[in-house]
């Protein structure tokens, strides 16, 4: 496992950041031409696919010619490390939906304060939502639910289980079928799966029963949610728990083969943040990021782009959060962007939770 | 100008400043206090929060597998939400500093171990409080602490759970925003009010001070006004005080006419010894005697008359309503009485005027005045000489000159000649000194100005101005 995580690393995800620089030729010729303000480069870290970001970033580039981003897709551990060991290149954007994490580098003072004109304007001042951001460092600009899926095929001519409650008695009825065809995050290694699955084992008086059935039908561990709907989709798989929604619509969309499911009992909803980087060289272009990222027309690309529901009130369509918590109020679950998140990413608790775990599931690990 | 003290000042001016600077200063100490009770309750209430948090986190440690664990409720944390903006650290940790979770850096702070190390141990722990300064900012830490039982018997576990200031600060602000307007709108209406009665206060002494100028020089009566209490006292002692002084100038009157007579009598029995010795007397070195007395007597008569006018003069300013005095005919009526005088000493007195006019004045204290101007006129003029009376207007000014063509006063005695019994050293015949002083006097009473300047070729000019003010054409 531990290998795996490495091979993670960045030296792979500077060959895509350096594919991307094909979109650039345009803006470069200009600046020969007009010999204009010399490209400022912005590093961004994100535990995003690039696949979910690239249509934020082209559009990005293109109203600011001046700025080119340099992204580098990381495992949220790997995130945290490198900014808490001041690696270089550092940092100026830091992107993930691990919210705890994000919220614990806010906190240990990592973030530099940035007092948007958005959130201070009056008349703008209800359009970001309030509980998109905490103080003036850390900026959630997408409210995405965590689903469960399906293989299409495995699924064909079966009740679809709505709730946990029949996805219990589901895993029961198929249980020879199931077996060995589970699959979960690695706790250990994934953030968002880690944050999760603690956060269930709270809300949820049915954690146990899940343990218990992971366990006893030799639950399979990803480290990545690439991977685990790669299996889900060649069958290696046949369901999964507690998948990033986005993720998982963006591979629908594409191959067709998946069953994507919400949880109408409740669906724990994760807010994707950015802040950027105290030991940045450039704030402004930065912050220009960031306003981008909230702006009217970021959002309206996120929405129609990408599977990232955007968190502005006035973009109301389908795939967005003014949307969805007005139409599943009493479904939704989201995960709060303040410090109540902190006891997640305890030393302590997260013993407990890892301990808990793979005490459960530590014969098939 | 001098510098006005404090207490010369105005009383209104007095009175509302020394409000002011005593509003000003309860309202600094109420904002001191406010500002101390908003701190106060901010940090009451965020306290409670900090360690309810750290009683629920102090619940959930156990002692499992040789070694201790906190499984944190979700709940822990939310109540430190209510202060959106804060950040949070804390630490659980046993009485030896061992780590148990949390931030391990808070153990390299020397005011963390200390306050564990100092810790008292209680059977009910009761919550502590204390600041710290931590990455960067200024943290407030709650801290509790509970005996654990463990396989080495029981063991004090220490829950430190701080928070930054912000919201602790934003509530006090605007609490003290709110005391601060408070106290500004009501020191403004005290203030008002204080003013409204400053000024109720002064009307009545003002009305006094009304009533006082419009009266007459001689109205010394009681004065009537309806008045606060304390005002009245102030109204009577002003009135006994004019009633003293309406005795006094009775008795004065009584002394001036007294005095007179007093003086006059021997004075005339003087008189009448000294003419009969002089007719019967034979020795011419007697005779010689006798007239210098006789001179010096007569002297000494004019001496009495002058001072006795002059007190005449000041006491009919007090007492006497001024009227209108038709000038020309007053000085006419004065050269007529002189000119016989003058003629003796073989002098013309000659009278013209261009204008007729009259003054608002006491005819006698006038008719002194030009008498004693017209005297000395008389006095230094030589023998065969003249004397011009001229009324006339210069300008706005309605004017009286006295020429006499004598040898005039040097311009440096010019300013002593206005001094009680000042003589010149010109003069040749005898004087009382005390003419020029009472015409100066009387000038100034009936708001004439009173100069001198020399005539032409020589001789002294008494130059009487009325100001336009003062003075009414006759037609």
């Amino acid at each position: 496992m531990k290998h795996k995580a490495a091979q993670f690393g960045f030296v792979h995800c500077l060959f895509i950041v350096i594919s991307w620089f094909a979109f650039a030729p345009k803006t470069f010729s200009a600046m020969v031409d007009f010999n204009l303000p010399k490209v400022v480069e912005l590093s961004v870290y994100g535990a995003a696919y690039l696949s979910e970001m690239q249509p934020l970033l082209d559009d990005f580039h293109k109203k600011n010619p001046t700025i080119s981003i340099q992204y580098y897709p990381a495992s949220s551990n790997q995130l945290v490390r490198h900014i808490r060991e001041d690696n270089k290149p550092r940092a100026d954007l830091t992107i993930s939906s691990v919210m705890d994490l994000q919220i614990q580098l806010v906190n240990d003072g990592y973030a530099l304060p940035y007092k948007m004109n958005m959130l201070s304007n009056d008349e703008q001042s209800g359009i970001i939502p309030h509980w998109s951001h905490w103080r003036d460092e850390l900026f959630g600009f997408s409210f995405e639910p965590s689903v469960m899926v399906f293989n299409k095929a495995f699924l064909a001519g079966k009740e679809v289980p709505s709730d946990r409650i029949k996805l219990l008695s589901f895993i029961r009825h198929y249980s020879d079928q199931l077996m060995g065809k589970i699959g979960v995050y690695d706790i250990r290694t994934v953030g968002i799966g880690y944050l999760l699955w603690s956060f269930e084992r709270v809300q949820a008086a049915n954690n146990g029963q899940f343990l218990e059935l992971f366990n006893h039908h030799n639950a399979r561990t990803f480290e990545s949610t690439s991977s685990m709907l790669h299996a889900l989709s060649n069958g290696e798989i046949l369901m999964a728990y507690n998948i990033m929604g986005s993720y998982a619509k963006s591979w629908q969309e594409k191959h067709q083969d998946l069953v994507v499911v919400t949880a109408n009992d409740y669906t724990p909803v994760i807010i994707r943040s950015v802040f950027i980087n105290k030991t940045t060289a450039h704030p402004k272009q930065a912050k220009q990021f960031i306003d981008y990222l909230l702006s009217y027309s970021g959002q309206r690309l996120m929405a129609e782009k990408t599977n990232m529901p955007p968190v502005r009130t006035d973009i109301r369509s389908e795939n967005s959060a003014y949307f969805m918590r007005e139409q599943y109020a009493n479904q939704l679950k989201p995960l709060p962007l303040d410090v109540s998140l902190l006891i997640f990413s305890d030393y302590s608790k997260k013993e407990i939770v890892i301990t808990e775990w793979e005490n459960a599931l530590k014969q098939y690990d | 100008m001098p510098q006005k003290s404090f207490s010369t000042r105005s009383l209104r001016f007095q009175l509302i400043f020394s409000a002011s600077v005593l509003m000003l200063l309860i309202s600094l100490i109420a904002l001191v206090a406010v500002k101390r009770y908003a701190y106060q309750t901010a940090e009451i209430s965020y306290d409670r929060y900090l360690s309810n948090s750290a009683r629920q986190i102090m619940d959930q440690v156990r002692f499992n597998n040789l070694q201790f664990s906190v499984d944190i409720p979700f709940s822990a944390f939310k109540s430190l939400t209510n202060s959106p903006r804060d950040k949070v650290y804390y630490l659980v940790t046993t009485q030896g500093l061992n780590y148990i979770t949390g931030y391990q850096s808070l153990l390299d702070q020397k005011e963390v171990i200390n306050t564990i190390q100092n810790y008292p141990i209680k059977l009910e722990p009761e919550a502590e409080f204390f600041h710290l300064k931590f990455k960067g900012s200024l943290i407030r830490f709650s801290i509790v602490s509970r005996a654990i039982n463990t396989s080495e018997g029981p063991k004090n576990v220490f829950i430190l759970i701080g928070q930054t200031t912000e919201s602790r600060k934003v509530w006090e602000k605007e609490l003290s925003n709110f005391a601060a307007k408070l106290i500004i709108a009501f020191v403004a209406c005290a203030l008002l009010v204080i003013i409204i009665l400053i000024n109720k206060v002064l009307k009545s002494v003002n009305t006094i001070n009304h009533k006082i100028a419009k009266r007459s020089n001689v109205d010394l009566t009681p004065i009537r006004l309806d008045a606060p209490q304390e005002i009245n006292h102030l109204i009577n002692t002003i009135n006994q005080f004019m009633t003293q002084l309406d005795s006094t100038l009775t008795n004065l009157k009584n002394f001036t006419s007294e005095a007179a007579h007093q003086l006059n009598t021997p004075l005339a029995g003087l008189r009448a010894q000294l003419d009969m010795a002089l007719n019967k007397s034979k020795d011419p070195e007697t005779l010689d005697f006798l007239i210098k007395i006789s001179s010096a007597c007569h002297l000494l008569e004019r001496t009495i008359l002058q001072l006795l006018n002059h007190a005449t003069i000041k006491h009919r300013y007090q007492s006497i309503e001024p009227e209108a005095i038709h000038i020309n005919q007053l000085v006419k009526t004065v050269c007529r009485e002189l000119a016989i005088n003058a003629l003796d000493q073989e002098i013309e007195l000659s009278y013209r005027d261009s204008l007729q006019f009259s003054i608002q004045g006491d005819e006698f204290s006038l008719s002194q005045m030009l008498k004693n101007l017209i005297e000395n006129a008389i006095k230094y003029s030589s023998k065969g000489g003249e004397i011009d009376v001229e009324i006339c207007q210069q300008g706005s000014k309605a004017v009286l000159f006295i020429r006499d063509y004598g040898p005039g006063i040097d311009a440096t005695d010019k300013p002593y000649v206005f001094e009680r019994f000042y003589r010149s050293p010109n003069a040749n015949s005898n004087g009382t000194g005390l003419g020029m002083s009472i015409a100066l006097d009387v000038a100034r009473k009936s708001n004439a100005i009173l100069s001198l300047e020399d005539s032409d070729p020589h001789g002294l000019t008494v130059k009487v101005q009325f100001p336009h003010k003062f003075w009414q054409a006759i037609i």
